[in-house]
């Protein structure tokens, strides 16, 4: 059998609209994941050792397994715990739950790069530890975190067609509905690595304009 | 919401196998990444731009694609072109050719951190190349290569269960049909997450080990920053 690339170029349409899913599902995890991240970032850093160990451990946990096996296990174990829920709802809480942990981990780099003595220099000024954080600490550390949020968010999107295995309909499942009408698997799988390429490709070129920038600021 | 042991109890033949098959897939993407990598980076750093071009391209491709897109363009391209390979073989060819492409990064970024220097003063005291390279580039470069090649040895352990996709008996297939004889997922995939951290802990220590016998000079380590504190009662 012969590619043929019109079944690619008269897949696009529908593709583009799965991609559509694709990017709406890896904004609104990426979103749960920056604020899960804050989160665990303020838990860890204020709540001493015990939540620093808890912490730690959801990190680990989630850095040694597969996000498939993650993306099964919110699947089946949110409807048996708590409450029904549609299943991309559970893909955007999985890709979100383990984005949160990279997220967590990026964020503990960008705070450790803010000296020690601006805190200091807060505390003598006698503000508040909340003030601390929402004016001076935060602020700072999102600044210098956004490069590697950005590559954060691509391997998000990546992690995104996984989400197809628990029936959502995002570019990869509407990928194997056209083909199963069509029979062109490898033709309109071409045209999903196609549209993955671009928006990765531009998002990584994004990240890395932003982080000169950010370099020349702090030279 | 109880565990049933009973389960894990009944098929852990299913669970072993699977076991096997993931460190089996997984130890031999490990072991023939890294060379295709070494090759892909030669070709980065080569002086023909053509040559150049092709593996940037590749390195491109692989860096910017989703594992399973990548998968299913082999297990659906392959049979399209007349070439039938069980689907093992697809997986497995799909995992070592994607990895080799993070792999090439690593290598590139661990041959270009070594000051040109370096040769050219081990050469001066009167080493021979082969020595040189033995004695001065060689461990200089592992300290660069090891901590990022162990991350990517644990990324393929775990993209090993997307083969599961294409219905390889790995590890995940195996939580899947054990799920499907049973209904009882939480008890089956908790099993199988923690058998997956179990294999990339172990992956994980064995790569501290390997970069701490490895090195020859006690250099300052590269360790995690200390999380920055603030007192509750500022």
């Amino acid at each position: 059998m012969e590619t043929d690339l019109s079944y690619t170029w008269e897949a696009l349409p529908r593709l583009l609209q799965g991609a559509t899913i694709t990017i709406g599902v890896s904004v609104a995890a990426m979103a749960f994941s920056i604020v899960l991240g804050t989160l665990l970032t303020l838990l860890r850093t204020t709540g001493g050792r015990t939540a620093e160990i808890a912490v730690r451990g959801y990190i680990s946990y989630v850095r040694g397994t597969p996000l498939l096996v993650q993306i099964l296990l919110v699947f089946y174990v949110v409807p048996r715990i708590a409450f029904e829920i549609p299943p991309i709802v559970a893909g955007i809480l999985a890709l979100g739950l383990s984005s949160a942990a990279f997220t967590t981990e990026i964020m503990r780099g960008g705070l450790s790069a803010i000296p020690k003595t601006q805190i200091e220099a807060a505390q003598s000024l006698g503000l508040s530890s909340f003030s601390i954080w929402t004016r001076i600490l935060l602020p700072q550390m999102f600044n210098l975190i956004l490069p590697p949020l950005v590559n954060e968010f691509t391997l998000v999107i990546k992690g995104s067609p996984l989400i197809s295995v628990i029936t959502v309909v995002e570019m990869m499942r509407v990928a194997q509905q056209i083909y199963n009408e069509n029979y062109r698997p490898f033709e309109v799988l071409l045209g999903v690595a196609i549209i993955f390429f671009v928006i990765n490709f531009t998002l990584t070129r994004f990240a890395g304009r932003v982080e000169r920038r950010i370099a020349v600021r702090l030279a | 919401m109880s565990f049933d042991y009973s389960i894990i109890v009944t098929y852990w033949p299913i669970i072993v196998k699977g076991i096997g098959f993931t460190i089996a897939l997984s130890a031999l993407a490990i072991l023939v990444a890294p060379v295709l990598g070494t090759a892909i980076a030669m070709a980065r750093l080569s002086r023909i731009r053509a040559v150049r071009a092709i593996a940037g391209t590749y390195v491109e491709i692989g860096r910017n694609l989703p594992f399973m897109v990548i998968l299913f363009l082999f297990f659906f391209g392959l049979p399209a072109y007349g070439i039938r390979l069980p689907e093992f073989v697809v997986g497995l060819t799909a995992l070592c050719l994607y990895t080799a492409a993070y792999f090439a990064e690593i290598i590139r970024g661990a041959i270009l951190s070594v000051a040109k220097g370096q040769m050219e003063s081990a050469r001066a005291c009167g080493m021979s190349r082969f020595q040189a390279l033995r004695h001065v580039i060689f461990p200089q470069m592992m300290s660069y290569f090891l901590p990022p090649a162990t991350s990517q040895a644990i990324m393929v352990v775990k993209d090993s269960s997307i083969l599961s996709a294409i219905t390889v008996t790995e590890l995940t297939m195996a939580g899947q049909i054990i799920q499907g004889y049973t209904y009882s997922p939480i008890e089956v995939f908790v099993t199988v997450s923690i058998c997956y951290w179990v294999i990339c802990t172990t992956v994980s220590r064995v790569g501290s080990k390997l970069e701490a016998a490895l090195q020859p000079i006690r250099r300052r380590r590269a360790t995690a920053p200390e999380p920055l504190r603030v007192p509750h009662h500022a």
